[in-house]
């Protein structure tokens, strides 16, 4: 007879969803299937799961669920519903990104909460980023590197699990080693299975055999310094290197309009093409076929790369930014392209790599050696059943109350301060109700004509305030209705 | 676990015209069987957080009206007798399972009937007005099921004699008089028993609803005999708890195109499911297997490219 088997929970987003944490998923459940009985709470209930694995209406996941659970959450709006349910069943979550402001704003968090979160995390900062975000509706690409909103995150689970010590420390740094003693690293795994043939990929693609290609992969955004690769490119090729440069994957145009930069540059234009979004056996022929893939980041929040992964497994050679995560690679299993002078020394490297391709072949070889050693999916897999196993006794805080609390009062002098009303809603979230009383409505009067803007001076940042009325009775005053936000 | 829903056909003839609030969730055996009746819980403070989540989705009926307990708004006015939150005529028709809950005592004040599970001789007289009692007794010879019927004392009579003339048409119809063994009297003024009980298996009548009748989690609301999913691609039903059987679930749909075709979901998990056509409609159907102590949720998930605008015709359960 064969021993019962403990069923594990999975929320994620699953394929066909354009998202590369759906593929991971679907992957990684393949791994996590030798360990348990597997079902994936996903919001697209025809999502693709292995064979054997279901999907289960989220709504419905807490009905025969056991104590084990994964969450598996990136930065962007296809996670909204795997936050939601990690507020109702807690597990291990996996963060993808440590940053989570984008995922937040898309759920259409309050602005109260953001900025509760913004000011948990780096209350020094928030105090001037949470006023302009409040005052001016000013959300910066500086406040989603400042502000990771993960402590929701890191208090409603058992365990976090991340993808590199980097992102790991950059945590602790925030939250302090307290909130983040749970987080364990889990490096990316590479796919099971071979990828294409060199040969084979080219072919299938059109390509000729002996040409030097250069890649990029996933959605085109500002960070993967797209405008950095361009002009090294038209230094490479103006010095004669014989390449040629294909972007597999789509262009967001409102993030970054890689089309028009590259069409600005006719030298490498000439030699560029952008497919649009690749399903995964036509992302891996490009990865298979390719001499060298480029994987810059700037500034990087520690997020992780898929296509690096599908690299390391094709033996294809990699070039990464020297910063965060990918500062983190074996020097001699990648290129390591520094965050200085980085233009001149990315077109040296492309005119060295595209004269003698060997050399790219030789550095991919030590990446796929060391893709086999470190990020196999078997052993991706139990080192995700020792944080799940380990974690079941680890109990999570508890969900923030949402209900209108009684009415907080506090008397409303002329000296009335800020860190008074600051003490008074300490350590509250959610809804709440404050009276400033004063001894008539005369003294309302005055109070108000003395100091203009009373309430924007005195409200803390995470408070919004909701509505104002004046009470003449049984306390005369201004009773606030106020969202403290939720934690975040 | 048959006696609910043969009770509620019985009853439904008996009382056609009573408003029903069936509190036994997150079960909910009765209102299955009463297309119109609005489903609600008790204690709506014991349900987890998830399971108060997901029943705060539905809606019913034109007017939208929530699931009762789980809605403060719609709760209190309920409770202050609004008619517009009640959904219908008074005085409405409670089910309950065991005790009536403090919570409804303004309702039986002002006179509302109670349909209690259980041995209620133990149980505390309901507040209010002095009521008649039925007594009703269902399921099988081998494992009968008690359940008491609270109602004006000078309607006991005509509700009683109703019940009785049901009884047997629905025998008929139901494996024939020679299955069932159905018997009923009146003990005095104030007190009757009616039996309805299958000799052998237990024989249920198929269950069939219009899309309308059904609670839903759509944004919108139906406005005729169907529910119209518009540009939705998933849907939520809250079917009740039905008794444990091995059964098929069918829904009747109009609109679909049958190359991107939905697939079908009991408490969450997909079904292995057919789709065949009936006429210009088509019905979506796959076997289940059925609890009696849970709400069944029904799921249907249209495909991204399937075309907007179908329409759930209805539902089923049976053979």
């Amino acid at each position: 007879m064969t021993p019962a088997r403990n069923g594990l929970t999975v929320w994620t987003p699953l394929p066909p969803e354009r998202n590369g944490i759906a593929d991971y998923s679907a992957i990684l459940l393949g791994g996590l299937a030798a360990h348990y009985d597997c079902r994936v709470a996903c919001d697209d209930w025809l999502g693709l799961t292995p064979a054997g694995i279901a999907v289960v209406d989220p709504a419905l996941a807490h009905r025969g669920a056991g104590p084990r659970v994964l969450h598996q959450i990136g930065n962007n709006p296809g996670h909204g519903f795997v936050l939601h349910g990690l507020r109702g069943m807690p597990g291990v979550t996996t963060l993808h990104d440590p940053g989570l402001l984008y995922l937040h704003e898309t759920m259409g968090a309050a602005g109260a909460t953001i900025r509760a979160g913004m000011a948990a995390a780096l209350p020094g900062l928030a105090a001037v980023y949470g006023r302009q975000h409040r005052e001016h509706g000013i959300q910066t690409r500086a406040n989603h590197l400042l502000f990771d909103l993960a402590g929701e995150v890191l208090a409603r689970s058992r365990a976090v699990v991340v993808h590199s010590a980097y992102a790991r420390n950059r945590l602790r740094l925030v939250h302090g080693p307290a909130a983040t003693a749970h987080v364990a690293v889990i490096p990316h795994f590479v796919p099971p299975g071979a990828l294409p043939d060199r040969a084979a990929a080219r072919a299938r693609l059109g390509l000729p055999q002996d040409g030097f290609l250069v890649l990029t992969a996933g959605f085109a955004t500002a960070v993967k310094r797209f405008d950095w690769l361009i002009e090294a490119l038209a230094l490479a090729i103006g010095q004669g290197a014989a390449l040629r440069w294909i972007h597999a994957g789509a262009e967001r145009p409102e993030e970054y309009a890689l089309g028009a930069a590259i069409a600005a540059r006719p030298a490498v234009a000439a030699r560029a093409h952008v497919t649009g979004y690749l399903d995964e056996a036509a992302l891996d022929d490009h990865i298979a076929a390719a001499d060298l893939l480029v994987n810059l980041r700037f500034p990087s929040g520690g997020e992780s790369s898929g296509s690096l992964a599908r690299a390391f497994a094709a033996g294809t050679c990699c070039m990464v930014s020297d910063t965060a995560a990918y500062a983190e690679l074996p020097r001699d299993a990648v290129l390591h392209l520094p965050l200085t002078g980085s233009v001149g020394l990315l077109a040296e490297a492309l005119c060295a790599m595209a004269a003698e391709p060997a050399r790219a072949a030789a550095i991919g070889a030590l990446g796929r050696r060391h893709a086999e050693a470190e990020m196999a999916l078997p052993a991706v897999a139990a080192r995700y059943r020792d944080v799940i196993e380990e974690s079941l006794g680890r109990p999570v805080a508890p969900d923030a109350p949402r209900e209108v609390v009684s009415t907080l009062v506090l008397e409303a002098g002329p000296r009335l301060l800020a860190r008074d009303l600051e003490a008074v809603l300490a350590g509250r979230r959610g809804p709440c109700r404050l009276l400033l009383a004063v001894p008539d409505l005369a003294a309302l009067a005055d109070l108000t004509l003395d100091r203009p803007g009373l309430l924007g001076d005195l409200l803390p940042l995470a408070a919004r305030l909701v509505s104002v009325r004046v009470e003449a009775a049984p306390r005369p005053g201004l009773l606030l209705d106020l969202d403290l936000g939720g934690a975040a | 676990m048959s006696a609910a829903a043969i009770l509620a056909s019985l009853l439904r003839e008996a009382l056609p015209e009573a408003t029903v609030l069936d509190f036994g969730l997150p079960a909910g055996r009765v209102f299955p069987w009463w297309p119109g009746a609005r489903c609600g819980i008790a204690d709506p403070a014991a349900l987890p957080p998830a399971e108060a989540a997901l029943l705060r989705r539905f809606r019913l009926g034109p007017a939208g009206l929530p699931v009762c307990g789980l809605d403060a708004a719609a709760d209190a006015a309920l409770l202050a007798g609004a008619p517009a939150a009640l959904g219908g005529v008074w005085p409405p028709l409670l089910v309950v399972e065991g005790a009536a809950p403090a919570a409804l005592t303004p309702l039986l004040d002002a006179g509302a009937m109670l349909l209690q599970h259980g041995l209620t001789e133990a149980m505390a007289p309901p507040p209010g007005p002095p009521r008649g009692r039925i007594m009703l007794l269902g399921g099988s010879v081998s494992r009968i099921e008690r359940w008491d019927l609270l109602l004006p004392a000078a309607q006991l009579g005509p509700v009683f004699g109703r019940m009785q003339a049901a009884a047997q048409p629905l025998a008929a119809a139901l494996g024939g008089a020679a299955q069932w063994q159905i018997g009923g009297r009146t003990v005095m003024e104030q007190l009757a028993s009616i039996g309805m009980l299958a000799l052998g298996t237990e024989q249920l009548p198929p269950l069939r609803l219009p899309g309308a009748a059904l609670a839903h989690d759509l944004p919108h609301l139906a406005a005729g005999p169907e529910l119209p999913l518009g540009t939705a691609r998933r849907l939520r039903l809250l079917l009740g708890a039905l008794p444990a059987r091995p059964a098929w679930l069918r829904l009747r749909l109009r609109g679909i195109d049958p190359d991107l075709g939905p697939g079908l979901f009991l408490d969450g998990l997909r079904l292995d499911a057919q789709l065949r056509p009936e006429g210009r409609d088509w019905l979506l159907e796959a076997p289940v297997g059925l609890r009696p102590d849970r709400a069944a949720v029904v799921g249907l998930a249209l495909p991204e490219r399937a075309p907007p605008g179908a329409l759930l015709l209805g539902l089923e359960v049976g053979p």
